[in-house]
């Protein structure tokens, strides 16, 4: 069976269970690795992509519920083909230790700052506390959605 | 008798119907203490009253999304409007912090403010007037050791009539039992203890409970189940209520988690939160009187799994990538293996077994997100990814899947006002609620 999907403006086919969780399908067929598998039970965010404007663990979003929609990845948030703005905050304060949630970590970010482009430290707590990071760099991630604000 | 004097009667019996209304409206003032003048206590005193602010929650409905603790601020939607939950930190403008021991328990037992207005039983002064006269001091002792917050709540917004508070004394006659709990004979100190909690400073029956046109709680329905702020308090007692022991309440109250009724979610879950810190004698009390009220029919409910429902082949295949993960049957799908949701049957959940779909709807919605930082039972919300129809279809899909109840009615209607009415931000910080 096959799905078209839309990606970062581009429609794609994909074969195969509509079943599928959006993540394998990004990484497997259309070959967008940025977002990562990790836990697989929407508890860390290591996958989140946005859809439609909000951010989504894409490994608990079967592609038979994306007839229609938008998926923006953290490939989609590059400026001709260079790191975007919340990417280069995140590069500027050195936000990755391993960086395997820092794609999910940075469209996490994307989604606050789309809803809230100015958000106190709160609302970045707050914002960002559904992603996991397992070596602890939290403050630097922190520091990053702020420099991304500012910039 | 001439017109004269039929007039000078009429007038007299007038002057006297308003002074017998005056008597039951008005209320004195009660005199702000002065500064630094609030009786002593020991550390004792204010442990203890701290204990007994979990167990009635106080902190849940007096502290704003993201505020300062007790410095209310909470919106509360009745059908009668909105109404605030006010600062009761030790503030003496914006809180309690002028109001002495007697303002405070005539304002938890008659629900009458210091200034001498009457305030609504939104404030479940209806129970707390059984309080104790020492649990009502030890309470009094721990809101004055709060930090005091400089923060007023937001008027209330209720239309004529109802923001006339006077109108609350009449209310209170008809509906405001002060009668003190007193021991059943023949029950034992856990039960009438719990009755006490359960009944008075717990206030479970304020959701519990349902509530008559001018909302006051229904004596004869006691905590058979009610609608309140968007989710279904599902039946303790009565016909409907699921089937409790004592051993499952107890960690149901302790933890937020029964292996045979699964996870409290929504308003309970944050209720847990509160009750997670009160002394364990005290949610054993607890539980062995609520479990009583179904005493008989504490056997395990069966899992439930009627296979793949005929033409839901769009929501099965949701259900198989979105819930299945965690949901799978663990015995069937997985060898015996616990699966990620402890291999608890999502047929033992009260939400799918429910008159109602509401908490079902709500949870696929919002998660649960209640035990974040204390550690607990977790789902991811699907607000994000899923629409309104999608969580409608999922959820007619389990309940024909994993009850043996009627489908539901009014699903797609429901899933929008829910999605509607959840800011997906708010929601993420988690409860309610």
């Amino acid at each position: 069976m096959s799905i078209t999907i839309d990606v970062n403006g581009t429609q794609h086919e994909v074969e195969g269970d509509p079943s599928m969780p959006l993540l394998y399908a990004l990484r497997d067929q259309i070959g967008l690795r940025g977002a990562k598998f990790g836990c697989g039970l929407g508890q860390c965010g290591a996958c989140t992509v946005i859809v439609d404007g909000r951010a989504v663990y894409s490994c608990l979003m079967p592609i038979s519920a994306l007839e229609g929609r938008a998926v923006t990845t953290t490939e989609g948030l590059l400026e001709d083909g260079e790191p975007g703005k919340v990417h280069r905050a995140f590069i500027e304060e050195q936000a990755a230790q391993c960086g395997y949630c820092i794609a999910g970590m940075v469209m996490r970010a994307q989604h606050l700052l789309e809803r809230n482009p100015d958000p106190t430290d709160d609302q970045i707590l707050d914002g960002m506390q559904t992603n996991l990071c397992r070596c602890g760099t939290h403050a630097a991630i922190i520091r990053a959605v702020k420099r991304a604000a500012r910039s | 008798m001439t017109h004269r004097r039929l007039w000078f009667s009429g007038f007299a019996v007038l002057l006297i119907l308003i002074a017998i209304a005056f008597a039951i409206v008005w209320r004195p003032a009660i005199d702000e203490i002065r500064e630094g003048s609030a009786p002593q206590v020991d550390a004792a005193q204010i442990a203890r009253g701290y204990e007994l602010a979990q167990l009635g929650n106080c902190e849940s409905c007096h502290t704003a999304e993201n505020g300062a603790a007790y410095a209310g601020g909470r919106k509360m939607e009745t059908p009668f409007g909105a109404i605030y939950a006010v600062n009761i930190t030790p503030d003496r403008a914006h809180g309690i912090g002028a109001w002495g021991p007697d303002a405070f328990a005539r304002s938890m037992r008659d629900g009458v403010s210091r200034d001498g207005t009457h305030l609504y039983p939104a404030f479940p002064y209806t129970h707390f007037t059984k309080l104790t006269d020492s649990d009502m001091s030890a309470l009094y002792a721990y809101l004055r050791s709060v930090p005091a917050v400089a923060e007023s709540a937001p008027e209330n917004e209720l239309p004529f009539p109802f923001n006339i508070r006077a109108l609350m004394a009449g209310w209170n006659l008809l509906f405001l039992d002060k009668d003190q709990i007193t021991p059943v004979q023949g029950e034992d100190d856990d039960w009438n203890r719990g009755r006490y909690l359960v009944e008075g400073l717990a206030h479970c029956g304020a959701c519990h409970t349902p509530r008559n046109a001018v909302g006051a709680e229904k004596s004869a329905a006691f905590l058979a189940g009610a609608e309140i702020n968007g989710w279904y308090a599902p039946p303790l007692a009565g016909a409907e209520a699921g089937p409790w022991n004592t051993e499952q309440m107890e960690a149901y109250l302790a933890n937020g988690f029964s292996r045979a009724h699964g996870a409290a979610a929504g308003p309970m879950g944050e209720t847990v939160g509160n009750l997670a810190q009160a002394p364990r004698a005290d949610i054993t009390a607890m539980a062995t009187y609520v479990a009583s009220l179904t005493e008989g029919a504490a056997e395990e409910l069966a899992a439930i799994d009627n296979g793949v429902p005929e033409d839901m082949d769009a929501a099965h295949t949701l259900w198989t990538g979105a819930c299945a993960d965690c949901h799978r049957n663990p015995v069937r799908d997985q060898g015996g293996a616990l699966n990620p949701s402890y291999g608890v049957p999502l047929s033992t959940g009260a939400a799918v077994r429910s008159s109602k779909p509401i908490n079902t709807l709500r949870t696929i919605a919002g998660g649960i997100d209640a035990y974040r930082d204390v550690g607990g039972p977790y789902m991811p919300a699907f607000e994000d990814s899923l629409t309104s129809a999608q969580i409608a279809d999922l959820a007619r899909y389990v309940r024909a899947r994993f009850s043996d109840q009627a489908p539901w009615e009014d699903l797609q209607e429901r899933a929008q006002d829910i999605l509607g009415q959840v800011d997906p931000d708010e929601n993420r910080e988690g409860d309610a609620q």
